[in-house]
C-alpha cells in the first residue's frame, strides 16, 4: 500500500455506545452499591493458537515479547503491565491489551508458522464487574462455583453467562472480573447483567477511552 | 443435570456441552475400497445400547475441545471421559 490511503480509518465505536449510562441504579443499599459495572472499550484481543508440538516455543516467543509466559495450565490467566493473557484451549491463548502495544501482525511476525494468530478485539465486548456483591451476581446466570477458594485472581473460564457465551477472567481478589462476550450480544448481555445487579444496587462508571 | 468432566476444564454442567453422537464408529480405513454396505453401516447404523455407551461430546461453551464420554444410558452416570483422540480408562 502507498502512503496515501483512500479511506480514513473509521473511529472505533463500542457496541454499547449510547446504551450504557453512568449513574447509580437499583436497590438503595446502606453501605453503597454492591456492584460496579463499566465497559472496557476498544481492546486489542489477539488470539494465538499454537500446535501441540509448537506450544513450548510459542510460549517462549510470547514470553520474550511480553515478558511473561502464557499459562500452560487450563483456565488460568496472568496479568503483566495491564496486559492479560488467558488460557482459552490447549496451547491457545488470548492476549488482551488496552492499547495496541503489540498488535496481531507484530505477534504473528515473531511466531511465524508455529501458531495461527487472529485479531478478535473487534468481535468482543468487555464489561468489568466489581464490588462486594460481584460473587453473588455471577451465579445468577452461570453454573460455575465462584467461591473465592475455587475462582480467584488468575482463574479464567469460558462458560455460559446470562445465556451468552462468555470468558470470565478474575484479575483481582477484591474481586474484579472482566467479562468478555460477543460484540453482537453485548446489548443483550448488558440488559441481563444490569437487571441481575438491581437487587444489589449498582453503579455504572463511565468508561475511559482505553482500558 | 449431568456434570461432565472435561479433560481440560474439569467438571462442568451439561449446558456447556453438545452431544456429538456414537464414538464407537471408525471411519473406513480405505474409502475407495469401502463397499456401499460398509458406508451405509458407518453412516447410518447405530446401536441403541441399554447401559454403557461411548459417545462424543463437545465442550462448545467452554474450551471447545471434543471429548469421549462413557455414559450409562439407563442411569445417565458419566463413568469416564477422555480427549476425543485419547483412550477411556476401562
Ligand atoms: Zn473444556
Amino acid at each position: 500500500m502507498g502512503s496515501a490511503c483512500v479511506f480514513d480509518k473509521p473511529e472505533r465505536l463500542s457496541a454499547l455506545s449510547g446504551v450504557i449510562e453512568p449513574g447509580t441504579f437499583g436497590r438503595k443499599i446502606a453501605g453503597g452499591p454492591g456492584i460496579t459495572l463499566r465497559e472496557r472499550p476498544n481492546l486489542s484481543i489477539i488470539q494465538v493458537a499454537a500446535y501441540a508440538d509448537t506450544a513450548e516455543e510459542t510460549g517462549a516467543v510470547i514470553q520474550d515479547l511480553i515478558g511473561v509466559l502464557p499459562p500452560p495450565e487450563p483456565n488460568r490467566s496472568i496479568m503483566v503491565d495491564s496486559i492479560q493473557i488467558c488460557w482459552i484451549a490447549p496451547h491457545k491463548w488470548w492476549i488482551i491489551e488496552t492499547d495496541q502495544r503489540h498488535g496481531a501482525e507484530f505477534i504473528a511476525g515473531h511466531l511465524g508458522n508455529g501458531a495461527a494468530v487472529t485479531s478478535q478485539g473487534h468481535g468482543r465486548s468487555c464489561i468489568r464487574l466489581s464490588g462486594p456483591s460481584a460473587r453473588d451476581l455471577l451465579p445468577k446466570g452461570c453454573t460455575l462455583d465462584f467461591h473465592p477458594s475455587r475462582f480467584s485472581a488468575g482463574h479464567c473460564a469460558q462458560t455460559s453467562l446470562g445465556h451468552s457465551n462468555a470468558l470470565i477472567n478474575c484479575i483481582d481478589d477484591e474481586p474484579i472480573f472482566d467479562l468478555y462476550v460477543f460484540r453482537s450480544y453485548a446489548v443483550s448481555f448488558w440488559e441481563w447483567i444490569a437487571d441481575a445487579a438491581g437487587e444489589f444496587g449498582y453503579q455504572v462508571s463511565s468508561s475511559p477511552e482505553h482500558g | 443435570m449431568l456434570l461432565i468432566k472435561c479433560p481440560w476444564c474439569g467438571e462442568r454442567d451439561m449446558v456447556e456441552f453438545t452431544h456429538g453422537g456414537d464414538a464407537t464408529k471408525v471411519y473406513p480405513k480405505d474409502p475407495n475400497a469401502t463397499t456401499s454396505e460398509e458406508w451405509h453401516d458407518f453412516i447410518y447404523l447405530r446401536e441403541n445400547p441399554c447401559g454403557e455407551h461411548v459417545e462424543y461430546w463437545h465442550h462448545v461453551a467452554g474450551c471447545r475441545q471434543w471429548l469421549k464420554v462413557r455414559r450409562d444410558t439407563t442411569t445417565h452416570d458419566i463413568l469416564t471421559t477422555a480427549p476425543a483422540d485419547g483412550d477411556l480408562d476401562t
